[in-house]
């Protein structure tokens, strides 16, 4: 847990995360708000906020009886949506911060080049 | 459903509720939050009928609640509450045998968990034991509406994790509306709903924890860029060290510009900048 | 008699330990006093020159006392145990019809026994016991037992609302001052009709009566007193 966001924002970008790496698979059961709250140590009314704003996204759904589970698509969106965020906030914050360093687009470009054959390489 | 219509009760030296008008319809776990003398005591007496008040009408569920019409689904125990110098398995079964709606097997089962010896007598109890008991006796009643006050009292960290958890099943079996102060703020934090602040007898906030999730942060940066940011908003207190000022909002969240971190604020730091931190009233 | 009321009166009952006693010690020492003196009246040949008061009567102080405790202690922990006002209440006057029975049935039967015991032995010079000073012993030992009763309480009931009434120490001693002016200061024709009727029938009647109505008048403001 971070200080800068309001927990239930981190809370449901964990969920997220789990669901795009494919811990949870479409239509599969994600862990109760209690076993949430109990995990993380924070207060199960804010565990349900964050399962109900993901429920509001088309992220999740309600099985009666039964709890909460991925819906269809779900994948798809919270990738769509933070390809968005990364391609427009990240990505210029990075600008905006390699401007600062006096860091020339060309050099940014070797190194983000140098460090994707590192990755491929592991 | 409980209503506060413009209630005062005063004292003859000093007025402990000025005045106060608030309504409290939903079940949920309530923490009442104040300063010492703020009123937190004195607001759940005269919920529960222990006093009357000076002006104003108090009603449960439609009812108007007075010291001759105790509210019958409303149950409390104040802190540092005496008892009979009996054994705990005794004290239970009078509390069985005096209150409706107990749940004799709901506080044998917290007996068991908190480890409280059944034949021990009530003064041979450590303070904190005392205070888990009367605690318990409270609890233990499916009534509507429960009020604790400082049930934490004298507990190490270790009892007042398992008391969080107690209250939390205790509820989640029966959803009523649990009103409990305290001072251990950012315990409470971890189970309640709502928040109630008290301030001089008057209701400073009611709202659910997590607006205080969301909208209670602190933009910390040099004091000539925090300064003219915080005009448009609600800024609940300012500390300044040197050139760094931390400002302490209570609203929405702006995007912070560079230099300016946003951190989120405790309940309990929201609660002391929202009281009167260092640089208000 | 719903749970509830039975288990004020038991835990009533149970937590009146000082008051128990302090009339039991109280009651002892005279005993022993009465033994002492008679084995000295024994031994000298010389009579005692005073008038011993009624062991039997002595008990006679665990009613107020009694009141006293349950309106006070008892009440406040009472509450904590989540007893109701009203339950309270009618236990606590079951308390009292107990204990006064209890108590009438004990100093009667002290009065017909040992005190006739003792005027028989010669040591002393009389025993005195209200049971024969209120002229109740004269209607016979069973309505005598019965006056008693119902004067005791009496008692207790006046005590248990002044007691109850009191928040703090002040009222205490407003309380007995307002007892000392009612004592001096009320005409002679309303002790006649608690204790010293002729017509057993109506002082019993008249206690019970003033006992169970006071009770119920002074309810209003008692169920008002704040915890």
């Amino acid at each position: 847990m971070n200080d800068s966001q309001p927990i239930y924002i981190q809370i449901m970008e964990i969920i997220e995360n789990d669901i795009i790496t494919g811990v949870y698979q479409t239509d599969g059961l994600i862990i109760s708000t209690t076993q949430i709250s109990k995990l993380y140590s924070v207060n199960p009314t804010t565990a349900v906020k964050a399962v109900s704003k993901l429920t509001d996204a088309g992220i999740l759904y309600k099985k009666r009886g039964i709890g909460m589970c991925v819906a269809g698509g779900a994948q798809k969106k919270i990738k769509e949506r933070r390809r968005d965020t990364f391609l427009n906030n990240t990505i210029d914050s990075l600008l905006v911060e390699a401007k600062t360093l006096g860091i020339s687009i060309d050099e940014l470009v070797n190194i983000l080049r140098k460090k994707e054959g590192m990755t491929t390489d592991d | 459903m409980i209503d506060f219509v413009n209630v005062t009760k005063k004292y003859s030296r000093t007025t402990a509720i000025n005045r106060m008008t608030l309504t409290i319809s939903e079940n949920g776990i309530y923490c009442l939050l104040g300063k010492n003398g703020a009123g937190k005591t004195t607001f759940m007496k005269l919920l529960a009928g222990y006093i009357g008040a000076t002006e104003g009408k108090i009603a449960v569920n439609g009812q108007s609640v007075t010291p001759s019409h105790m509210p019958k689904s409303v149950n409390f125990i104040e802190s540092n509450s005496e008892q009979f110098n009996m054994r705990v398995s005794d004290l239970i079964e009078s509390a069985a045998a005096l209150q409706e709606d107990f749940d004799k097997d709901f506080a044998w089962e917290m007996i068991e968990r908190f480890d409280l010896k059944p034949g021990k007598k009530y003064k041979q109890l450590s303070f904190g034991m005392k205070t888990m008991l009367s605690t318990i006796l409270t609890l233990a009643n499916n009534s509507k509406i429960i009020l604790l006050d400082e049930p934490t009292l004298g507990f190490d960290a270790i009892m007042r994790d398992q008391f969080n958890t107690l209250l939390l099943e205790s509820y989640q079996a029966q959803p009523r509306i649990i009103i409990v102060s305290t001072h251990m703020i950012d315990e409470i934090a971890k189970i309640t709903e709502q928040l109630i602040i008290i301030n001089n007898g008057k209701i400073l906030l009611k709202t659910g924890i997590e607006d205080i999730d969301e909208h209670a942060y602190t933009l910390t940066g040099p004091e000539k860029v925090i300064s003219p940011l915080i005009k448009e908003l609600n800024c609940i207190g300012k500390t300044s060290v040197g050139s760094m000022m931390a400002a302490h909002i209570y609203g929405d969240r702006i995007a912070p510009p560079s230099g300016v971190s946003l951190d989120r604020l405790t309940l309990q730091d929201f609660f002391i900048q929202i009281v009167g931190g260092n640089d208000h009233e | 008699m719903n749970k509830s009321v039975i288990e004020v009166n038991r835990l009533n009952m149970q937590n009146i330990k000082i008051p128990y006693l302090i009339t039991g010690t109280i009651f002892l020492v005279m005993l022993a006093q009465d033994v002492v003196k008679a084995l000295t009246a024994h031994n000298s040949g010389n009579m005692v020159e005073q008038s011993l008061i009624s062991i039997g009567n002595l008990l006679w102080l665990l009613i107020p006392l009694a009141a006293i405790f349950v309106a006070t202690k008892n009440f406040r922990r009472l509450i904590n145990l989540g007893c109701r006002r009203g339950n309270f209440f009618a236990g606590s006057l079951t308390t009292y019809f107990i204990l006064a029975v209890v108590i009438s049935l004990a100093n009667t039967l002290i009065f017909y026994t040992y005190d006739r015991f003792i005027n028989s032995t010669g040591y002393f010079y009389g025993v005195i016991n209200c049971l024969e000073v209120f002229g109740w012993s004269i209607n016979g030992p069973v309505i005598a037992c019965i006056q008693q009763f119902a004067f005791l309480f009496l008692v207790a009931t006046v005590t248990h609302i002044l007691a109850l009434m009191q928040d703090n120490w002040v009222g205490w001693v407003v309380d007995l001052i307002i007892i000392a002016v009612i004592i001096v200061f009320t005409p002679i024709a309303f002790f006649n009709l608690i204790i010293f009727q002729s017509n057993a029938f109506l002082q019993i009647i008249s206690c019970l009566t003033l006992a169970v109505g006071l009770y119920a008048l002074s309810y209003p403001a008692l169920s008002r007193k704040k915890i």
